[in-house]
């Protein structure tokens, strides 16, 4: 199954998108260290001897929480194709919905459980003659994975899905369903597995507010108190540097697993109805053992934020009062989510076409900065006479949106552009029909499917995003999430339940729809 | 393809949005007031001078990212034309940058001198203090801690304290406050202890707060503000403020101050007088938001706040290198 290359995509032409495509992502963000380079003698603080310790827990932080993410969102992806029963349908509709709860209040809700008088503390005191904390290293590690672990299910139940039903089949016949699964199905799951790993990684790299939360002290923490004492973007950029590394590592080692991966085949056509398969008592082990973190995941956020809803005062009222920031909200998700697709899929394209790897690089490493870096490069080009424009109205919040999560729309769209069938490309491009044509009638239909995701996805980001819209966010307008940290400092804990409840709510009715729409082109 | 072009949707109801009319006198604000408090103070100023007020609400958890750091990025195109502070080292820092105006608001004549910058910067409103609250399940009402010192006494079990991150807000405010007040040495061998006794540094006041209701912390160092969220939801919790006679307590005031270069300079000018007047700041008492005026400020750990701007760099840098590691 040899990847068919395009003629068309050289690689001169990728590696030009792929330079604009940086310089989308990064060059906001660096563009405060371009402007700062002057002040180069006066930056004493890379000198300090805490930055290598502290860039040495994120890594870890950040590797034990995508280790985790795989195990457990490959175990459930595991388990929804081949477990049974209602559950089995219900997991597979919800399995996305921890992604549209804010890191941060996923952990708030695990805090009000297993702090000194939270509910299970005291029981697992009494089971286990210890108390369990949510505070430090384990706790951070295991929200983290607990918020990212459904996008390593998504990626592997996607890769599970498109597997080409003809080799495995035969394999079954004749070498048993052990065999098949050992040497057949797992080899193709793992690289896929392993690049959602790699993008969990590079969200966590990132990440400031669950590890002060949880008092782990990480690298991001250091950017943002040296950012607060200096003031200086500059500066805060310049530390924000050594994060490249860890995540080239990251996207070196989702780039050889993609490698391994092969790309659909030509002529595959038939997809494998998974269900038929017996799998291995270990991986069946696996999958429950996915499916209980993933309950975990889901009901403990929910049934916290649904007590506290009810115990509090008037939270419709929090509601009704936010009803403007809602509106916004989802105007604004749903645009930059719509613009992140439209830029990522060019780009997307240009490294399917071209065969280059690199294209996990160029995501990830803009995904492990910081983000205020991006919000603050923003503020600074929109100063420009030539960009003032973007000052007024809510212009520069979408593009801050929509470039923030532009890396994670690319990575879905090359991930669904490996899926297609290359023979299609190869017989439109013998077919009488000319370029517009052939780009209406195939192009189009081939990649709303991923585009859709991918929008879907950068929109669900944009909903739980801070940093960057509090930065941006035009005076007079407001986002449901920074609603929700400000009554957050308030205390009113069942305005906040209810708010984010209905906000949640609100998305899953949203993503539900596009779901149903993407269905519903892939059945027609 | 036109099939697809629905999808658009929300992005030219986005541009609707932003396109929309501004026919009304307008003002831009930014401020790290709760919005609960601060929304309905600037609906009465739209209801008594039609000015429409454009406000920008902090939040905790964005830290050094905030609105400071936003009024500092727009420096060359200001969008703000006033800035509201629930404290006062981020405007002493914007003060120092050529970020604000100079503006003597005439209703705010009576205050005194100790809550005005001498150059017109920045204008006090109102007090908030900096106190322990306890949770009475773990503190009886008699053992309570009654100055600074107490936090280090080896009663205290490690874990039973918490304080906000002095890297960030009110918390850094205090140490720098410290630093000016009792010498830098003295200072730093306090925060020294207090770390190596085991106080747990967590992510801003209000999980001070909540930790200290729940009853995970005994005591915490917060803001009065936070503290009577707790008292109001009626959380086993106490307030004792810091010094035999509370002169150890440091009182911070809101500031409120006009940007230099703002778009709508008379309009911040009148929005500055109304948040410096005595009836905003009877208002935001009865609030509970604030729990002292400026006009009769009480006795309190005595600063000068120039001396304090002096000690931040300094006092956020020992704080990096005692709890950031």
């Amino acid at each position: 199954m040899k990847r068919v290359r395009g003629s068309s995509f050289s690689l001169g032409a990728t590696a030009l998108w792929a330079a604009l495509f940086f310089i989308l992502c990064a060059a906001p963000a660096l563009f405060p260290l371009a402007k700062g380079l002057s002040r180069i003698n006066n930056w004493q603080p890379l000198d300090g001897g805490r930055l290598w310790p502290l860039a040495e827990r994120s890594a870890g932080l950040a590797s034990f929480s995508a280790a985790a993410a795989v195990f457990f969102g490959g175990g459930l992806a595991l388990w929804l194709v081949f477990g049974k029963g209602p559950f089995r349908r219900a997991a597979r509709a919800l399995y996305l919905v921890p992604l549209l709860l804010p890191p941060y209040m996923t952990a708030l809700t695990w805090m009000a459980l297993f702090t000194r008088n939270g509910a299970l503390a005291s029981f697992f005191g009494g089971l286990l003659g210890a108390s369990l904390s949510p505070f430090g290293f384990w706790g951070t590690a295991l929200v983290l994975a607990a918020v990212y672990a459904p996008i390593v299910t998504w990626m592997t139940l996607e890769s599970l899905e498109s597997l080409d039903a003809g080799p495995v089949e035969a394999g079954m016949v004749m070498g048993g369903a052990f065999r098949t699964w050992r040497r057949g199905v797992l080899p193709r799951l793992l690289p896929t597995a392993a690049a959602g790993g790699a993008l969990v990684f590079a969200l966590c790299l990132a990440e400031y507010a669950v590890p002060a939360l949880l008092q782990y002290n990480v690298f991001s923490m250091e950017i943002f108190a040296e950012y607060s004492r200096s003031g200086d973007p500059a500066l805060a950029a310049a530390l924000a540097l050594p994060v490249a590394i860890p995540a080239l590592v990251a996207a070196a080692i989702a780039g050889l697993s993609g490698r391994l991966l092969p790309s659909r085949g030509a002529g595959e056509g038939s997809e494998l109805k998974l269900g038929r398969l017996k799998a291995p008592l270990e991986l069946r082990v696996l999958g429950v053992l996915g499916a209980g973190a993933f309950l975990l995941a889901l009901a403990v956020p929910l049934a916290v934020l649904l007590w506290q809803t009810c115990a509090g005062g008037r939270p419709v009222d929090a509601v009704t009062s936010a009803f403007g920031a809602i509106i916004f909200s989802f105007l604004l998700a749903a645009s930059s989510g719509l613009l992140a697709a439209s830029l990522a899929a060019p780009v997307a394209w240009a490294f399917h076409r071209s065969g280059a790897r690199l294209i996990w690089a160029f995501c990830l490493i803009p995904l492990a900065l910081p983000s205020p870096l991006l919000g603050i490069g923003l503020v600074e080009l929109a100063a420009r006479p030539w960009l003032r424009w973007a000052g007024n109205g809510p212009w520069l919040l979408l593009i801050g949106h929509a470039l923030r999560f532009l890396p994670v729309a690319a990575l879905v769209q090359g991930d669904m552009w490996r899926r297609a069938d290359p023979l299609l490309w190869d017989a439109s491009r013998v077919a009488p029909v000319s370029s517009l044509k052939r780009f209406a009638i195939l192009w189009i239909p081939a990649a709303l499917p991923g585009f859709a995701l991918s929008a879907a996805l950068a929109a669900a980001f944009s909903l739980g995003e801070i940093a960057i819209a509090l930065l941006l966010c035009p005076p007079g307008s407001q986002t449901v999430a920074l609603r929700l940290f400000n009554l957050l400092h308030y205390g009113a804990d069942s305005s906040v339940a209810g708010l984010a409840l209905a906000t949640m709510a609100l998305a899953a009715v949203g993503g539900t729809i596009i779901w149903s729409l993407i269905f519903w082109r892939r059945r027609h | 393809m036109r099939k697809g072009l629905w999808l658009w949707t929300p992005v030219l109801a986005a541009m609707a949005l932003g396109c929309r009319g501004t026919a009304k006198p307008e003002v831009v604000i930014y401020t790290s007031v709760d919005q609960v408090y601060a929304e309905p103070v600037l609906r009465d100023f739209e209801a008594g001078t039609g000015i429409r007020a454009l406000a920008v609400y902090d939040v905790e958890a964005a830290k050094s990212t905030g609105l400071a750091n936003r009024m500092l990025a727009e420096r060359q195109a200001p969008r703000a034309d006033v800035f509201w502070s629930s404290e006062v080292s981020q405007t002493l820092r914007l003060a120092r940058s050529g970020v604000l105006a100079s503006y003597y608001p005439p209703t705010a004549a009576d205050v005194p001198q100790t809550y005005r910058d001498r150059e017109g910067f920045w204008t006090g409103m109102g007090l908030r203090g900096r106190i322990f609250l306890c949770n009475t399940d773990r503190v009886p009402s008699g053992q309570l801690p009654k100055t600074l010192d107490d936090l280090l006494s080896p009663r205290w079990q490690p874990g039973d304290i918490g304080i906000a991150n002095p890297l960030f807000g009110t918390s850094a405010t205090h140490m720098a406050a410290l630093y000016a007040a009792l010498g830098p040495e003295r200072a730093v061998a306090f925060y020294r202890t207090l770390r190596d006794r085991g106080a747990r540094v967590l992510d801003g006041n209000s999980v001070v707060r909540d930790l200290v209701a729940r009853g995970d912390l005994a005591v915490g160092l917060t803001d009065t503000d936070d503290a009577q969220v707790a008292l109001d939801a009626g959380a086993p919790v106490e307030v004792a403020y810091p010094g035999p006679t509370d002169e150890e307590t440091l009182y911070i005031p809101n500031t409120i101050a006009v940007t230099n270069g703002g778009q709508h300079p008379v309009e911040a000018r009148r929005l500055a007088d109304f948040l410096c007047s005595e009836q905003t700041e009877r208002r935001l008492i009865a609030a509970k938001f604030l729990s002292a005026s400026v006009r009769k400020a009480p006795k309190g750990l005595e600063v000068l706040w120039r001396e304090v701007e002096r000690n931040l760099d300094r006092a956020r840098g020992d704080a990096s290198n005692l709890f950031l590691q």
